[in-house]
């Protein structure tokens, strides 16, 4: 890559050995001969050999000295590494050039990647002082300026070096170190080996941001090495294998017992009886899958447990990808990875605690004090049936957040929902995986984004009648006759014909004939006869109107309202015959019956139906997912005699 | 499910239409409104009248 031809070469010849060493950047004080391991130190002109490295320890990193890889943009070049170990295993500084010799640290801690830049030196809390979860609040440029959360204190030792670093070190150098997330990816060390502090700020990120190229064995796909180390169980005396670098500690799959197997003979960690094939991983050790494009080995089983709910874990490996979880409860099943931040709290006023996390939040669900009950296979910590933590899951299905705190440490993880049947053809395995019990804390609602859509339905299939009731309401009340005025004296029957005019409507439907008069005392009897004026069909009906007395009550009315059955569209002329005890007038008004909205609101109320029973059913399902959360509401039947 | 709901709510509507095409309904038409409220009004005069008739309706003439 181009910083190559730009940066800083200086090229010697090893005092020891006499092969060529380079100091490339400008900030590189050692460089360690890649042949004879001799640590030179530049000073000057001058070259001084303090003695030869230790070995390293192998652990398989992907990255190794000339790897190329990228940061925001920029290029860099992979020049050196210092190895450090620490009671829970092993991690990498890789010490990295850019373009005009300005260094950088890629820190490889069990295939979680985060780079890092020295920033002048300011107040930072004592190493004693600090505690995970702490806030501490780093100041300068604004690119990184700001609130910092503790998640890591460790004391590191220096295992051994190589390459070209910008200081002087040897073996068995310790160093305090504490690590700390700030918003989104942001990272900080602060190294307490020197006085001041020196403060390490840059980002944690996913390994194929870094768009890495030259890497150490590339066609390995990310594979145990195929090679192992046989030990004896320090608890059964049954041979165990140590496949992976990484690996700090076989659980024993017969008797359960725990061997650190980090030297070449095994030294007993825990001796376990109780767990003796207590439990039998669905998902053998050994198993191989590919999981959104990167192949995993399944590695190491452990169950843990808080009070009667237990669940399994699988810890799955990848050479570059490092390490991810399968968890199964129930026949529930998650695939997790590391978190790639820390989440931030949020909606402090809300009723359930919430965190934001990639711009989303999560609903806090549930808190336990979790214990491993059980353990078989491969681990890279020193675990131990009985360990502890507190965990936090906090829900955004179909993802869950988890925190999980244990002495010095806070992790973050991010976990995703996988259908059973989908791991099991990840993994090629046989048979079904275990049907699921109950709703799982971030189990995806079958019902959730389909309310809406059934809501959304309904609202176009609303207006769709809507607009239909008004266009069927203008049609009816259209084109009807002005009113037709009668007049009928006592003994003077009245005859009068009326028309054409048109009757509207679209079809043969019912015609409403009104009649109004002035009558007060007598009877008044009307005949009307409808002709359609073109086909000559005719329509007749009789009403009465009026008032009369009946067994000493008086009774009528002075309108009437009659309808025709089934009356076409057309032309038609009306015939008024009416007598009339009385002198009399009269109007008759001729207009379309009305089907009003009636149909409109049943059709109305069954397209609503179906959004209001999928959102009961969505709101039943979250109701049972969180009948198992910390914010249950109480049951009614649990009284305490 | 979603799909029988679009089935379903298509037909509805189809029934929808037809109903107002064809003039059905399940509420009374007017002309019927007009009747019940006039058989209402004819049970009114004539009850009234014979209510006040019974005396037995005021509690006496009973025992």
């Amino acid at each position: 890559m181009s910083i190559k031809g730009e940066e800083t070469r200086r090229k010697v010849a090893c005092p020891s050995c006499g092969a060529p060493v380079r100091f490339r950047g400008a900030t590189s004080i050692v460089s360690v001969c890649a042949f004879c391991k001799s640590t030179l130190v530049r000073e000057g002109v001058k070259l001084e050999n303090i003695g030869r490295q230790a070995e390293l320890l192998e652990d398989h990193s992907p990255i190794r000295i000339g790897t190329d890889g990228r940061h925001r943009g920029v290029g860099f070049n992979v020049v050196g590494r210092i190895q450090f170990a620490y009671p829970d295993g092993a991690w990498n500084e890789w010490h990295v050039l850019f373009p005009g010799g300005k260094g950088a640290w890629l820190s490889d801690a069990g295939r979680e990647y985060s780079i890092t830049y020295l920033i002048p030196p300011q107040p930072v809390p004592k190493f004693e002082a600090l505690k995970p979860g702490m806030q501490v609040r780093l100041a300068g440029d604004k690119a990184f300026a700001g609130a910092y959360s503790v998640t890591n204190l460790d004391v590191g030792e220096v295992v051994a070096g190589e390459g070209e670093l910008p200081f002087r070190f040897t073996a068995g150098w310790k160093a305090k170190v504490a690590d700390l997330r700030g918003e989104g990816a942001g990272f900080a060390t602060i190294d307490y080996s020197e006085e001041p502090p020196h403060v390490y700020v840059g980002e944690k990120l996913p390994f194929d941001t870094f768009a890495f190229s030259g890497l150490r064995d590339p066609e390995q796909g990310g594979f145990t090495q195929g090679t192992a180390l046989a030990f004896k169980c320090s608890g059964c005396g049954a041979p165990i294998e140590k496949r992976l670098t990484t690996t700090e500690v076989v659980a024993c799959g017969t008797c359960g017992s725990v061997t650190d197997v980090r030297g070449t003979t095994g030294e007993v960690v825990q001796k376990n009886e109780i767990n003796m094939k207590a439990y039998e991983p669905g998902i053998p050790l050994g198993s191989i899958g590919t999981w959104k494009s990167v192949r995993y080995e399944v590695v190491g089983f452990m169950r843990r447990g808080a009070g009667l709910y237990q669940w399994g874990e699988y810890l799955l490996h990848n050479t570059a990808q490092g390490y991810a979880w399968v968890t199964e409860a129930d026949g529930h099943y998650n695939f997790v990875r590391a978190a790639a931040e820390i989440p931030k709290e949020a909606g402090a006023l809300r009723r359930r605690p919430t965190v934001r996390y990639l711009g989303r939040m999560f609903t806090h669900f549930s808190q336990a004090e979790a214990r491993v009950t059980y353990l078989t296979g491969e681990f890279y910590w020193r675990v131990r049936v009985g360990d502890a933590a507190t965990c936090d899951d906090y829900v955004d299905p179909p993802l869950i957040l988890s925190s999980e705190q244990s002495g010095n440490e806070v992790t973050w993880s991010l976990g995703e929902y996988v259908a059973g049947p989908a791991l099991w053809k990840a993994f090629g395995l046989e048979g079904k995986p275990p049907k699921p019990e109950g709703i799982a804390p971030n189990q995806p609602s079958p019902h959730k984004g389909s309310v809406l859509r059934y809501w959304l339905t309904a609202l176009a299939f609303l207006v769709l009648g809507l607009v239909a009731q008004l266009a069927f309401l203008g049609v009816q009340a259209a084109s009807r006759p002005a009113s037709i005025a009668f007049a009928a004296a006592p003994n003077e029957p009245w005859h009068s014909v009326h028309g054409p005019f048109e009757v509207g409507g679209w079809s043969a439907t019912p015609l409403v004939i009104r009649t109004g008069t002035n009558a007060t005392t007598l009877w008044v009897s009307v005949h009307y006869k409808l002709t359609d004026a073109d086909t000559g069909r005719a329509f007749g009906i009789s009403r009465s109107l009026g008032f009369g007395t009946l067994g000493g009550v008086r009774d009528g009315s002075r309108i009437d309202v009659a309808e025709l059955p089934a009356v076409p569209p057309g032309r038609y002329t009306l015939t008024v015959d009416a007598t009339a005890g009385q002198a009399v007038r009269g109007t008759v008004n001729l207009y379309r019956a009305t089907v009003g909205w009636s149909n409109f609101f049943l059709f109305a109320g069954f397209v609503l139906l179906w959004p209001l029973i999928a959102a009961l059913r969505s709101l039943g399902f979250e109701t049972r997912r969180w009948s198992e959360s910390d914010y249950a509401p109480e049951s009614g039947d649990d009284s305490d005699d | 499910m979603f799909r029988t709901y679009l089935v379903a709510a298509m037909l509805a509507f189809g029934a929808y239409g037809l109903g107002q095409y064809k003039g059905w309904s399940v509420m009374p038409s007017e002309a019927e409104e007009f009747q019940r409220q006039r058989a209402e009004q004819r049970a009114a005069g004539y009850g009234g009248r014979s209510g006040t008739s019974r005396s037995g309706r005021s509690g006496s003439g009973h025992k």
